[in-house]
């Protein structure tokens, strides 16, 4: 079923990251545009306008019960803003170069980021401190994701293989693939027991995330995929790229059930709201859009 | 920025006073009542009001992924996108131009551009000289040579206009120097810095239709200022200035939102916001409305720079996310500015040109990205009497070097020069030692035979 977006909400440019508060109330959008854009669900209108970052927004999270944005950027910082006030509170700066890609830890406590500097950062977002770096990629990294219990990071870019880090040790103890083309993007389903990940193909990868044995593929892009991300009850995978469009597929059969039409231009984010029934999506057409399922 | 206000003229904060001369060199063009009769006086040579725009392309556009698609070359060089058929057959052009593709009996498709100096910058496409070397004065752009040689077609609207934007990087938002032409021709720039105030603002039309209560302004602020000569001579640049705006030829001529929204939604809109990341200028639709709508006020140049084409790559998009964002902007720009031209009939007295100083590499990077390509790039021409519907020059199966019919820099400037009616084996402009300089070194190069 073709389903088109219930909101469209525009930036100055490229939109990067999306990401829904926990009770659905409000949608966050980072931008090459430099800002991150927090809207009021249903309505869409723009409730803050949080500036500072000096360059483009790769990653926003709600966190501490939704009282806090954290966000990464490729000005090589993190940030995170008090949203009742709509300010900043803490700045978080590291990595020699770009930084693309960032997950929170599933308490929120920690993050992770990872750079074309070809390292990962460990950061203890309440101190505002950095807890490790993480050295082993020899190439860019473009993608990292925390594991559900929170026990392993996982991260991939253009050496084409998924690293696996222990937490607690901050030590690489696997690695998954390799894929033939620079992974990115990285998500793990709600039960941790599997990995999909895309590459600069048409195809996505779902890796069994214990055996490190690669589970199955699904190919219903037509040209590179950008991101994947499973629903919260992990029955569904949501995946976006180059054509466009956003693909919601049963992450068990790989059956299209619906397929989100309206971006421009290349799909950068997907997001599940907590109850799984939106969809937000980033692309670079300089729009984030809502979508009902 | 200059600031008109009740009670007279005020520099604003952190403007020098040496910053306060530039701007009225800068944003005024510097053209003097005394030109401006004597280019009134002469007006019976003048009255072909023969134009050009031009439309920089800043950054360099990827040719093999607009008007020289290679589908048979190999994947990691023929890009993601497909051509299709335009209204000629065998001209195929990107998918994303298919409004330029229904024109291309109008247009002229260059696709072996040579001679680039391989320099991020606006300055080969604006003066169709390498930065190097310089004769004394200094290379004057086009507009400037043009203003030189021609004079304005009326008091009230300046022969060159620079459209380029106050946001960017200074390479790509230069408006072209006057060079040995003399500051009196640098193009009139309303969106370059320092000036925005003195255009956008509008500067109340109205307060300044009281020429008694300027002048009185003029005074004031002398009397504020170190009186030098330098300051005299801002009596006559600030005259012409306010002659230009009073007249409201020139402003209206600026202020798009006038026009009627059927135009408006023909040329689609555009924004003041960087057009990409960090230098990045705007990539705003309207300028091309504002470039026909000077040519109509009597500008015999027409320059503007369309966002930012350098895309190297991710982690800032890549080349094709960023063409699918550009390209459709300028393909509906464009084929909105060729129709209206030949709507007003305008068309065979205006030049129009679109290019960017260098193509961009055959083969995509690691990040998705296309690198700078000074070895071959590729230019689109329309109006101005040349023969359109043609394809001129080839590039071998990887778009990577001319195999058929290169063509430099300088043989389009020769051939704008001949639209405008120049005779480049005879006009010259004498330099800053009184040595008389050729538009562009004839000797070599002419205007281009396929289409004059």
């Amino acid at each position: 079923m073709i389903l088109e977006p219930v909101l469209t909400l525009r930036h100055n440019n490229a939109v990067y990251s999306v990401a829904f508060s926990s009770d659905g109330s409000l949608l966050a959008s980072g931008s090459l545009d430099k800002s991150i854009k927090i809207w009021e669900l249903p309505s869409g209108a723009e409730k803050f306008r949080l500036q500072g970052h000096r360059e483009a927004i790769c990653t926003v999270s709600f966190q501490e019960g939704d009282a806090t944005l954290l966000s990464a950027s490729l000005d090589k910082t993190l940030r995170t803003w008090d949203l009742a006030e709509g300010k900043l509170k803490s700045t978080m700066p590291g990595h020699g170069t770009y930084l693309t890609s960032m997950a929170p830890s599933p308490d929120g406590t920690l993050a992770v980021s990872g750079s074309h500097d070809k390292t990962l950062i460990l950061w203890n977002v309440t101190a505002a401190q950095q807890v490790a770096t993480l050295s082993g990629h020899t190439n860019l990294v473009s993608a990292i994701a925390y594991s559900p219990d929170g026990r392993f990071i996982v991260s991939g870019g253009h050496d084409l293989l998924i690293r696996v880090w222990d937490a607690e040790t901050k030590q690489q103890v696997r690695e998954i693939g390799p894929h033939q083309k620079p992974i990115q993007g990285l998500a793990f389903s709600p039960d941790g027991k599997t990995l999909a990940a895309c590459d600069t193909t048409s195809v996505v990868r779902l890796w069994n995330f214990e055996s490190g044995e690669l589970a199955r593929t699904i190919e219903n892009h037509s040209s590179p995929v950008k991101t994947v991300e499973f629903s919260p009850d992990g029955t569904l995978l949501a995946s976006g790229g180059n054509d466009s469009l956003v693909l919601i597929q049963n992450a068990a059969s790989g059956e299209v059930l619906h397929t989100l039409k309206g971006h421009r231009n290349t799909v950068y984010d997907i997001a599940f709201s907590a109850d799984g029934r939106q969809v937000a999506t980033a692309a670079f057409d300089r729009t984030a859009r809502v979508w009902q399922l | 920025m200059l600031t008109i206000e009740g009670s007279g003229l005020k520099l604003c904060d952190g403007v020098s006073r040496r910053s306060f001369l530039k701007i009225g060199g800068l944003a005024m063009g510097g053209l003097s009542l005394p030109q401006l009769l004597q280019a009134e006086a002469n007006a019976g040579i003048k009255s072909s009001h023969k134009s050009v725009i031009m439309i920089f392309l800043a950054g360099g556009p990827p040719h093999q992924d607009m008007v020289d698609l290679k589908p048979e070359a190999p994947v990691e060089y023929r890009g993601e996108f497909s051509p299709i058929h335009s209204s000629v057959p065998g001209i195929d052009v990107c998918e994303h131009m298919p409004l330029l593709a229904q024109r291309m009996d109008d247009l002229a498709v260059i696709r072996t551009l040579v001679g680039s100096e391989g320099r991020h910058s606006a300055y080969q496409c604006l003066h169709g000289h390498k930065t190097l070397p310089q004769p004394p004065g200094g290379w004057p752009c086009f507009g400037s040579a043009v203003s030189k040689l021609r004079g304005p077609v009326n008091r009230e609207t300046p022969a060159a206009v620079a459209l380029q934007p106050r946001i960017g990087g200074q390479f790509w938002s230069d408006p072209g120097q006057p060079g040995f032409a003399g500051m009196r021709h640098a193009p009139f720039a309303p969106n370059a810095s320092g000036s925005k105030d003195l255009v956008l603002t509008g500067t109340s039309l109205q307060n300044l239709k009281d020429r008694r209560t300027l002048l009185k302004q003029i005074d004031y602020l002398k009397a504020r200022l170190d009186t030098t000569d330098v300051i005299d001579g801002m009596d006559t640049q600030y005259q012409q200035a306010f002659d230009i705006l009073m007249s409201g030829r020139l402003a209206e001529a600026l202020n798009f939102e006038n026009e009627d929204r059927a135009t408006r939604e023909r040329y689609g809109y555009g924004s003041t916001e960087p057009a990409g990341y960090g230098d990045a200028g705007w990539l705003r639709n309207e300028d091309l409305l504002v470039a026909r709508r000077l040519v109509e006020a009597g500008a015999r140049v027409v320059t503007l720079s369309f966002g930012r084409w350098d895309w190297h790559g991710q982690p800032h998009g890549t080349n094709f996310d960023n063409a699918r964002d550009h390209i459709p902007a300028l393909d509906q720009a464009l084929s909105a500015l060729m129709d209206d031209l030949k709507d007003r009939g305008l068309d065979r007295d205006t030049s129009v040109i679109v290019w960017g100083e260098f193509g961009r590499t055959p083969k995509i990077n690691p990040r998705g990205g296309r690198d700078h390509w000074p070895s071959v790039g590729c230019a689109l021409m329309a109006g101005g009497g040349i023969r359109t519907g043609q394809v001129i020059g080839a590039t071998n199966s990887r778009a990577e070097r001319p195999v058929d019919r290169p063509v430099h820099f300088q043989e389009i400037f020769a051939t704008l020069y001949h639209n405008l009616g120049f005779d480049v084996d005879h006009t010259t402009i004498e330099d800053m030692t009184g040595r008389p300089q050729y538009l562009v070194d004839h000797s070599t190069y002419q205007p281009l035979p396929e289409l004059v």
